[in-house]
């Protein structure tokens, strides 16, 4: 083979050898396009950190009010016993009200996993996207079943509706 | 008719915390009866096996929902008058409409007080 011929076959090599990469980025970019999720960053990122939000917010006031209660206690005067043992029944009661932000903390928790778990099959279609696995199928939302879409967990700040309406609605 | 304080409540929430808290404000307010369970399926069954005269249930619970429960109370024959109060984090328009439909009591949104819920007690079975 000529000098001229080992050249040529060389840059015919190094040509296929772009073309096969540009393919492989058009490829990704089409899959990446796929991907692109307008809900998870419009809806599901945003509102997974206002749950955060919201749990700091009330672990918070829930610290408080137990720590209210506990120094209410530390402050009675035990010269009058029956008055000072409602008075820690009372703050007890206090603590135990507190206390219920285990549950709703524990439900906008749940709701942050949904969302953690959502990026995270975005990552995984995202690595077999560029790993040439299997093509990515777009995701075909499930239909939502009527008492499921009731199924919310706590609302935020200023989304909800007070107990006093509530009350409006069973008078 | 005065509220009997020593009636069976069952109260349902998958959450223990909430079970304590609830069973600790029914014992101040004078209840002395209550027993607990953890999702709709369980007291159901529960339902079924003792008379209770008041159901206090979370709605968001797994496999049944409290929304279940109560649909299933009201087309069971035999506890479809059972009172029924729902106690959840749930506090959209919808999930109260929802659940007023389905025929339910009375609605407390979480967190509550104890003063609410002794309201609410006695808006649903009378003066105690």
């Amino acid at each position: 083979m000529s000098s001229n011929d080992a050249n040529t076959a060389r840059i015919k090599k190094l040509t296929q050898e772009c073309v096969d990469i540009v393919r492989t980025i058009l490829v990704a970019r089409r899959e990446m396009g796929r991907l692109h999720d307008p809900e998870l960053r419009q809806v599901h990122l945003p509102r997974a950190s206002e749950e955060i939000g919201a749990i700091l917010t009330m672990t918070e006031s829930a610290t408080n009010d137990i720590m209210l209660a506990a120094e209410d206690m530390m402050a009675l005067d035990l010269s009058e016993p029956e008055f000072a043992a409602e008075q820690v029944n009372n703050a007890c009661m206090r603590i135990f009200e507190a206390c219920s932000f285990q549950d709703i903390t524990g439900q906008r928790i749940a709701n942050v996993l949904k969302t953690l778990q959502l990026v995270e099959s975005k990552i995984e279609q995202l690595e077999n996207a560029f790993a040439g696995a299997a093509s990515v199928e777009p995701e075909v939302a499930e239909p939502v079943h009527t008492d499921a879409a009731l199924l919310n967990g706590p609302a935020l700040e200023g989304e909800g509706i007070e107990q006093d309406f509530v009350d409006q609605l069973f008078a | 008719m005065a509220v009997q304080m020593n009636m069976p409540i069952l109260i349902v929430d998958d959450y223990r915390t909430m079970l304590r808290i609830i069973r600790n404000l029914l014992s101040k307010l004078g209840f002395t009866d209550i027993d607990e369970a953890p999702d709709g399926e369980t007291a159901l069954a529960m339902l079924k096996s003792r008379d209770y005269g008041l159901v206090i249930s979370d709605w968001n619970m797994q496999p049944m929902t409290g929304f279940e429960l109560l649909k299933v109370v009201r087309a069971d024959t035999i506890l479809k008058t059972m009172p029924f109060i729902m106690v959840t984090a749930e506090s959209k328009v919808e999930n109260v409409q929802a659940a007023r439909q389905a025929g339910v009591n009375n609605y407390i949104i979480k967190p509550f007080s104890a003063a609410v819920l002794k309201a609410k007690l006695k808006a649903v079975l009378g003066e105690f």
